[in-house]
């Protein structure tokens, strides 16, 4: 008796929370809620990659505060390697990352020069005092 | 492209399981041990495989050719492995007679009703497991966020930086933590550097591996060392852990970690059982040590946990000489990643955030600050009722350990002992890292202390399955001994 009990208590408790797995993956697969940060900045930043350097240092700006923007910082890090994405304007060329309309960044950042950009928030800036 | 895809994925534990093979004892080796050797070598050929690229790309450079390299290697070993099988067969007429049921003792269990049960449940959940895990590798190709902040950016600078590889170093990029080993990275580069191209895809395989490996390297071992409904239970078990499933999904280091530490503990159980001629077992553990340092830096401490809880197991009944012994065997299959991590760590790593962020005054200050520890306790008691995020955990492995009782049998002492011995000085040091910590310690234990529990499960699990008696045991002799719920 000891031992059916031991094996059902044992049993059960491996397969319930398995089934259970599988009913929250079955939830959340093509739920956009749940869609990955990661696939949506490879596509966010893939025309930007084209025009930056490779194996150089590129600047970050964002208008999201530090620890709020720092997830999409380093995914943008993950989608520019093999480029080093730094936070901050002293570099040749700046990348920004915006969620709000850019009403004038470069104003605010005064040698940044808009060399392109698209419709989903990224820009690409040509920092003029940086030779 | 699948051709070439599964040439990439499949060529490293190919070779991992003939290496094994080729150390494995003459008289083990033969059908009922090949899921063990085949679970062990996946492992050990892509922990072999990143270090011999690791090697080449310091020789060569990122130039394509290591495949070849790698080809003939695989097909030499092929070769020869199939010439000794040839030539053991003619030896012995065609029969492997080690291999019947009966010299098998407790590794060929007659098929009970249970046993079948059992191996029907089994594979019901491990559908089940592999559905998640592909619907999870599907939701997030590139990973869970230590996956693409740390693993896989690491392997993408090393793929794409060409000749400027080292580049992946820079100490600028410290959030990414340019000093964590590359074993991972190595792999799905050398996998990427296969296929000529970047298939997010890859990653996801190499850790689809990692994860069923170590569920069948569990359910193998106990099926040899105790009984196959055991394996299956452990299996079982394992299977029932969401996180072991999410987490071997996620692309993270902590179950290929995992998977070195459990394939450590295994061989030196599997030594222990043998009379002097598995000096092989005890090469091939020093290899998955060493490779669990060339995967984490918690492997180091590994090591170190692995060398301490074998001599407190081994010099009390055997003697230093013994001991002494062993370890030289040991070391030597250790020293090949030892070395390169020793190198990897003094001339292209960035030094440690955590070491190299304070002085020691600040580590004293620490050390002797009494909150830390009872916080870290606190959090390591919750955690572990809740890190599996299921319903398997301590509570219940105790309840079923007190249902069934403790496995006594003579010999079996170092055999369990030197697991959970090591393990425990692993957790130790875990906890003394914490307490030496520059991190806001609420955050650093939030953050990493359920991977720490789950880098010991699998290893933790083995060893509980190990110690308790099997269903057939208790229901043959149901006295259950009331003494000993806990290891020996």
């Amino acid at each position: 008796m000891k031992v059916k009990a031991a094996l059902v208590i044992l049993i059960l408790s491996s397969l319930i929370p398995n089934l259970v797995l599988v009913k929250e993956e079955l939830r959340k697969y093509g739920n956009p809620c749940f869609r990955d940060e990661a696939t949506s900045y490879e596509a966010k930043f893939a025309e930007l990659k084209h025009f930056l350097p490779e194996n150089g240092v590129v600047g970050y700006i964002t208008d999201q505060q530090p620890d709020a923007g720092r997830q999409e910082y380093y995914l943008a890090a993950y989608a520019l390697a093999p480029a080093v994405v730094l936070r901050g304007t002293n570099y040749p060329f700046v990348v920004g990352n915006f969620h709000r309309p850019v009403t004038d960044e470069a104003g605010a950042n005064p040698g940044l020069v808009l060399v392109g950009g698209s419709c989903n928030g990224v820009l690409l800036f040509r920092n003029e005092k940086v030779k | 492209m699948i051709p070439s895809f599964l040439v990439s994925i499949l060529m490293p534990p190919l070779l991992g399981f003939l290496v094994v093979s080729f150390l494995w004892p003459r008289r083990k080796a033969g059908r009922d041990h090949s899921l063990l050797r085949l679970s062990i070598g996946a492992g050990t050929g892509f922990g072999l495989s990143a270090l011999a690229y690791f090697l080449w790309l310091l020789a060569v450079g990122p130039e394509s050719g290591f495949i070849l390299l790698e080809g003939v290697l695989l097909t030499a070993l092929a070769v020869l492995f199939l010439a000794g099988k040839a030539r053991r067969a003619s030896i012995a007429g065609g029969t492997t007679a080690d291999l019947t049921p009966k010299a098998q003792g407790c590794g060929a269990f007659a098929r009970s009703k249970l046993d079948r049960y059992l191996l029907l449940i089994f594979c019901g959940v491990c559908i089940s497991a592999l559905s998640a895990f592909l619907l999870l590798s599907a939701r997030q190709p590139h990973g869970a966020w230590d996956a693409w902040a740390i693993w896989n950016l690491r392997a993408r600078f090393i793929f794409r930086s060409g000749a400027q590889w080292r580049g992946a170093f820079t100490p600028l990029l410290d959030w990414s933590h340019p000093d964590y080993p590359l074993l991972l990275p190595l792999s799905v580069v050398q996998g990427w550097r296969t296929l000529g191209a970047e298939i997010p895809a890859l990653p996801a395989a190499v850790g689809f591996l990692y994860t069923f490996s170590t569920l069948f390297l569990t359910c193998s071992s106990l099926s040899v060392l105790r009984s196959r409904t055991q394996g299956l239970l452990a299996g079982l078990v394992l299977l029932g852990t969401p996180f072991f499933v999410q987490h071997g999904a996620s692309q993270y280091a902590d179950v290929p970690l995992g998977f070195f530490y459990l394939s450590t503990v295994v061989l030196l159980a599997l030594y222990d059982g043998t009379t002097g001629e598995g000096r092989g077992l005890l090469f091939l553990a020093g290899m998955m040590a060493g490779c669990s340092a060339w995967t984490k830096n918690e492997g180091i401490l590994f090591v170190a946990a692995v060398i301490a809880g074998r001599a407190l197991a081994v010099i009390p009944f055997q003697g230093w000489r013994s001991y002494a012994g062993e370890m030289i065997v040991f070391l030597l299959g250790a020293m090949p990643e030892l070395l390169v991590v020793g190198y990897f760590k003094m001339s292209l790593a960035p030094p440690n955030d955590v070491l190299s962020a304070q002085g020691l005054q600040g580590v004293l200050g620490r050390l002797g600050d009494p909150s830390r520890y009872l916080y870290i306790l606190k959090s390591s008691f919750l955690t572990a009722f809740t890190f599996t995020k299921g319903i398997v955990t301590l509570p219940v492995l105790a309840l079923y350990f007190f249902l069934l009782g403790r496995h006594r049998r003579r010999g079996d002492g170092p055999r369990v002992s030197t697991g959970v011995t090591a393990l425990a000085l692993t957790a130790t040091g875990y906890a003394l890292f914490y307490v030496i910590t520059p991190h806001d310690l609420a955050f650093h234990l939030d953050y990493s202390l359920n991977r720490l529990f789950l880098q010991l499960w699998p290893s933790f699990l083995f060893c509980f399955f190990l110690s308790v008696r099997t269903p057939e045991e208790s229901v043959a002799s149901p006295n259950v001994p009331r003494s000993g719920i806990m290891f020996p």
